[in-house]
């Protein structure tokens, strides 16, 4: 575990300063260097005690199993939106949908560049996005950089309609495929985005995402994974929130061989909010961890978290969840709570919060709680009529729709079905036998 | 509504009322660390050979350990070689006093002035007494009305000649020398400590209870107990501990292992409060301590309760192996962090027993520039079916730097296990001072009892005297933190 | 009204909370041995007022004096408030588990009698003056065990206040919406609390929504406030006015 000595998180690299970034190739050349002097984080990092390091470097120990055509319609389902919906079909290198490919292709002044074309049309704002990152020392941020072709910027300006959501869905053949998006909302804008990633067998994948919300922006953001048991995947996302803004993220996941996403939130400004919800859904032999972090820096900033994990037979579900509260914080309020369910006598959770407090206007509570579906619950639905599957699929639904319930009210409609199409699909794999 | 905490600025400089030195000439082993000290130490003690070459694995398995450095305590690095390992005042015979009348009177005083007179007469009713000075033992009250019920209490050194056969099958085999850094350590220099044992259905008629005192300079204590209660019996055990004030940092590491066979309960309670340290953070004990029971036998029961107001650092994990079917584990813990205190502190919950179950509940207070860790593990193995555990850990926080850390891990393995957790850290809520204000108390006054409102559930679990106690050391250590 | 100098004295009284104004220029006179009803609708300022008469940090007095017995409040805190002899019923009464309700209500009471220079009562005088009062308000004395209000019921809660007025004796009483949520039986049991404490020398304000605890308490004075004023006073009349017609009349006159 890092010391928690210093105030959370700024961690020097030797011999490289990211102040010294100015282009592209700086940036390239800064995570090089710093893959050099940093060796891949081990299990005496506490956070890293369930997947390893390991699990996400190629070259990576394949099967040869094939796809099963089950887990590639789950990734490309949300090809067919609604016609009033914008999406963004994003595969390696280049920009897939035709009308994207255009620069004015999402419309509402909205602006989609590269990587390498931002740090030069606009350095200031890629400099920015850099220096203010939470995530900018990370171990697999590093090596995103040094290992990436490019990647997208999306800037989201004030006058976009806000009642029109974002898709954006990830796809690529590649056997390692490295992913990179930077996103700002630019103060006061509104944004509904969702995310998918679409899997195929036997694949290394790797996203880093920087999200900035300027002052009073708002992101509601779906992020969507494919069940793949063929798979490794990391997601490494780093969100800043500025004054009076606030992020709210609902991840559904279904894990896969190895999967693993980090986000990490900075409340930079006073009033700033957070919401990282979760539920984790996992098939048989399917691992997912996931590791937040939420760094109070401001006066009156709110964060609320929910994870709920149900897991089949041999999966491994691992939530940790870090608060910090820094010091001279004033009416800071941190809520955590997760539930786990194991569905199968070979199966495990984990959960690993940690609160870090350094001042004393707060209020922080956190709860868990992990076991089995609830017989209570079961007796009741079986005295009802129900025989003892469908009771343990209507429990386990509940369960996973709880945490979209709970989701925060002005999340639009399409985001909402969406989440809940793929909460279904997922309650679906683990209990396939029953009509729900 | 900010009624508190910008009044509530740390203003204490209390005195430490245990913080006084005995004048006594000490036999004192000069400051370092090899094979020859452990085995000088070992003859010194007369020690049988088995113990000697356990000490000497534990000392070659040590120099091979780094020191962790995972907990939330940051110090400047230990010089292990300038510590001295063994300290005795030298009216002490190593073949012990036959009776308290032989004991030297200076130290009589000493632990009439701690309050905790060893004479019998004077003693709490009910309470055996073993006192630890430096690194030995000087008395053990009440000795044959234990050995009437068939209790072994004695000091450890004693036991190692006297009841080997006890000793070899039980030392270690709750934290073996392995284990990590300090225990190993101590297995290598530990110099006194108590030994219970407790045969098979006896209820042991009287607490028991070791006084620990660091009294001489530059000396480090390194104390052992092992506590086996045989099938059926009950034991409960009370530990204190003080420490002269000194500017220097010194070093305490101990182990205790309990063993509860099929049928056994044992309750060990702490009231630890060694010296902490002074505002700026100078001077104060370290003290790492491993602490670890074994429910060996099925419907055993262990029990910690832990009063932590004392040291500079406190580095201590006191846990439970549920291993018998139906065993039960219970970790309850005030610990407080003022001035520059830093405490690091919880419990590991191992559940391997079918319906084992256990509790921990942990209240811990910052205040001042105190930082207040709680680490905690609860695991339910494959084979924990049915097993249940409960945890609650709160954290007060008073003043604007003060720090507190919850770290509860969970790790689930078996569906039918069920684990529940639940935290909050906050500060004292203003309208609860608000309330005990309108109705006429002072704001100090209100502070105080909503601190002893907040750590009642776990003072409820010390026996009474020790729970006055408790109380009085919380609001001793409070004085002048609320402004 | 009498025309001695009153118990409570407070004048043009301008209250902030969250930069908002909630009392604007209030003026209350409150004579000894008084007992006056203040009713008013939802969010008109009536806890605010005796919220703000304890002392409660929550509120900014931007403008204004109050006066209790020729003494000025504002300078004192809460707790000398509560010494001098002014007690607040609270409408949400606080929970503190862990506290014992017993050991709370003993350093209370002697806090209290120190500061009038009355010698403090020891466990058997404390447990004494308990028993004596507690059936008055239906208590038994298992109730001192338990932490104070912690997972009371909210009639239990009430009639913990009304016992906490009985056992400090104060000079004025603040009652804030202490009918709200009770039924009939616990609403007696309330009014008979406090009826037992009405003399000539000790002055009461009952702050309440509806007038059915003026069936149990016989005001002497009602007052109507109305966004952060009072805008009548009357007498218990007054009250069944207001329970026949609503406050609606009385907001159109304003308006």
């Amino acid at each position: 575990m890092s010391s928690p000595v210093e105030s959370f998180r700024p961690r020097a690299l030797s011999g490289s300063s990211p102040t010294r970034i100015r282009s592209w190739d700086d940036a390239r050349t800064h995570a090089e260097k710093a893959l050099e002097v940093h060796a891949p984080p081990d299990r005496h990092d506490e956070r890293w005690r369930y997947t390893r390091a390991q699990d996400f470097l190629p070259p990576l120990a394949r099967s040869n199993e094939t796809t099963a055509s089950a887990e590639r319609k789950l990734g490309t389902e949300l090809t067919t939106p609604a016609p009033s919906e914008e999406i963004l079909l994003l595969e390696d290198g280049k920009i897939g949908d035709p009308e994207a490919r255009r620069r004015d292709g999402l419309r509402h002044g909205v602006t989609l560049r590269t990587m390498r074309e931002a740090w030069t049309e606009d350095p200031a704002l890629m400099k920015r996005i850099v220096l203010s990152s939470p995530i900018r020392d990370r171990y697999f941020v590093w090596w995103n950089t040094a290992h990436l072709d490019d990647g997208y910027v999306i800037v989201v300006p004030r006058e976009r309609p806000h009642d029109r959501p974002l898709q954006i869905l990830w796809q690529s053949p590649n056997a390692v495929v490295v992913r990179r998006l930077l996103l700002v909302l630019e103060p006061g804008a509104r944004l509904d985005l969702v995310e998918g990633e679409a899997a195929y067998p036997n694949q290394l994948r790797h996203l880093v995402r920087d999200i900035h919300l300027d002052r009073e922006a708002t992101l509601h953001h779906a992020l969507l994974d494919a069940p793949g048991v063929h798979e490794n995947w990391l997601w490494t996302t780093g969100v800043v929130v500025d004054e009076g803004a606030a992020y709210h993220a609902l991840g559904v996941h279904a894990g896969a061989r190895k999967a693993r996403h980090e986000i990490c939130v900075d409340l930079s400004g006073s009033w700033a909010q957070a919401t990282l919800d979760a539920a984790v859904l996992l098939p048989s032999k399917h691992v997912f961890d996931l590791q937040t972090e939420i760094v109070h820096r401001a006066d009156a900033t709110e964060s609320r978290q929910r994870v709920h994990s149900a897991t089949a037979a041999r999966a491994t579900a691992v939530y940790g969840g870090t608060i910090v509260v820094e010091s001279a914080t004033k009416g800071v309020v941190a809520h955590q709570q997760s539930r786990g369910l194991l569905l199968d006598p070979a199966s495990d959770i984990n959960s690993r919060p940690e609160l870090h407090i350094r001042s004393d206007d707060v209020l922080c509570t956190h709860g868990a709680s992990i076991g089995a579906i609830d017989p209570e619950g079961l007796f009741y639905l079986q005295s009802r009529g129900l025989n003892a599957s469908q009771a343990r699929a209507l429990l386990l639904r509940a369960f996973a729709l709880r945490v979209l319930e709970t989701f925060p009210a002005a999340a639009s409609e399409v985001l909402r079905t969406a989440l809940a199409k793929r909460l279904e699909v997922l309650v679906r794999l683990l209990v396939p036998e029953v009509a729900l | 509504m900010n009624t508190s905490t910008d009044e509530l600025t740390p203003l204490l400089q209390r005195g430490y009322e245990a913080g006084f030195v005995t004048d006594i000439e000490t036999d004192q082993s000069p400051p370092g660390l090899s094979e020859e000290v452990i085995t000088r130490l070992s003859e010194t003690k007369k020690e049988p050979r088995y113990l000697l070459d356990w000490r000497l694995q534990a000392y070659r398995a040590w120099l091979e350990m780094k020191e962790p450095h995972w907990s939330i305590a940051a110090y400047p690095p230990i010089d292990y070689q300038a510590v001295s390992y063994y300290a005795a005042p030298r009216s002490v015979d190593p073949k012990r006093p036959k009776s308290l009348d032989e004991v030297d009177p200076r130290l009589l005083e000493t632990y009439r002035k701690l309050g905790v007179p060893l004479h019998e007469q004077a003693a709490l009713a009910g309470v055996a007494m073993d006192a630890v000075f430096d690194s030995v033992s000087v008395a053990t009250t009440f000795r044959e009305t234990l050995k009437k019920a068939g209790v072994i209490f004695c000091p450890f050194s004693e036991a190692a000649v006297e009841y080997p056969e006890l000793v070899r099958q039980y030392l270690g085999s709750v934290v073996p020398y392995r284990d990590n850094f300090f225990a190993a350590l101590n297995s290598a220099v530990f110099s006194d400590g108590s030994f219970v044992y407790v045969p098979p259905g006896v209820r042991c008629p009287m607490e028991l209870s070791t006084y620990f005192r660091i009294n001489a300079a530059k000396t480090g204590q390194f104390e052992r107990t092992l506590i086996i209660a045989d099938r059926g019996s009950y034991v409960s055990y009370l530990e204190g501990c003080t420490a002269p004030m000194r500017d220097e940092n010194q070093l305490h590491a101990a182990v205790v292992e309990l063993v509860a066979l099929e049928g056994a309960e044992i309750r060990y309670a702490t009231v630890q409060n060694w010296y902490p340290g002074d505002e700026e953070g100078r001077g104060g004990i370290y003290n790492f301590v491993t602490k670890r029971g074994d429910c060996r036998g099925a419907r055993s029961k262990i029990s910690w309760t832990q009063v932590e107001t004392g040291s500079a650092i406190t580095w201590k994990y006191p846990s439970c192996i549920l291993r018998g079917d139906e065993s039960v584990g219970e970790f309850y813990s005030v610990a407080l962090a003022r001035h520059r205190q830093q405490a690091d502190t919880g419990t590991k919950m191992i559940h391997m027993g079918r319906r084992t179950r256990s509790v921990v509940i942990s209240k811990g207070i910052s205040a001042g520039h105190g930082r207040n860790a709680y680490r905690g593990m609860v695991r339910m193995a494959p084979t924990a079916l049915h097993a249940h555990n409960y945890t609650r850990c709160d954290s007060l926080l008073i003043g604007p730097h003060c720090q507190a850390y919850t770290i509860p891990v969970l790790e689930v393995r078996h569906p039918s296990a069920r684990v529940e957790h639940e935290a909050t850290a906050s500060k004292i809520a203003d309208d609860q001072i608000f309330y005990c204000r309108q109705r006429g108390l002072d704001e100090e006054t209100a502070v105080h009892l909503l601190v002893n409102g907040f750590c009642r559930e776990v003072f409820q679990k010390l026996p009474l005297e020790f729970a006055v106690e408790a109380q009085k050391l919380i609001a001793v250590s409070l004085e002048g933190a609320v402004g | 009204m009498n025309n001695e100098q009153p118990l409570l004295d407070v004048r043009n009284l301008w209250i902030k909370a969250q930069d908002q104004f909630i009392l604007n220029g209030l003026d209350l006179r409150i004579g000894l041995g008084e007992v006056h009803a203040i009713m008013g609708p939802n969010g008109s300022g009536k806890s605010t007022l005796v919220q703000s008469l304890a002392g409660h940090p929550g509120y900014t007095i931007e403008k204004g004096e109050i006066s209790f017995d020729g003494e000025d409040l504002l300078t004192l805190t809460p707790e000398e408030r509560a010494r001098r002899g002014l007690f607040l019923a609270f409408q949400y009464p606080v929970e503190i588990a862990g506290l014992g309700n017993g050991y709370f209500l003993k350093a209370a009471v002697n806090a209290v009698r120190e500061a009038r220079g009355q010698t403090p009562y020891d466990a058997v005088e404390f447990l004494k003056v308990f028993r004596e009062l507690a059936p008055l308000v239906g208590l038994g004395q298992d109730f001192l065990e338990r932490g104070v209000n912690a997972g009371f019921s909210g009639g239990e809660k009430k009639r913990n206040e009304i016992l906490q007025m009985l056992l400090l004796e104060p000079r004025l009483t603040l009652l804030d919406e202490t009918d709200s949520g009770l039924d009939v039986d616990a609403l007696k049991l309330v009014a008979r609390g406090v009826n037992a404490t009405r003399s000539k020398d000790r002055s009461i304000v009952l702050v309440t929504h509806y007038q059915r605890l003026l069936d149990y308490i016989d005001p002497d004075v009602v007052h109507i406030l109305i966004k952060g004023r009072i805008v009548r006073s009357g007498t218990r009349e007054l009250a069944r006015e207001i329970e026949r017609e609503g406050y609606e009349p009385l907001l159109t006159a304003m308006a």
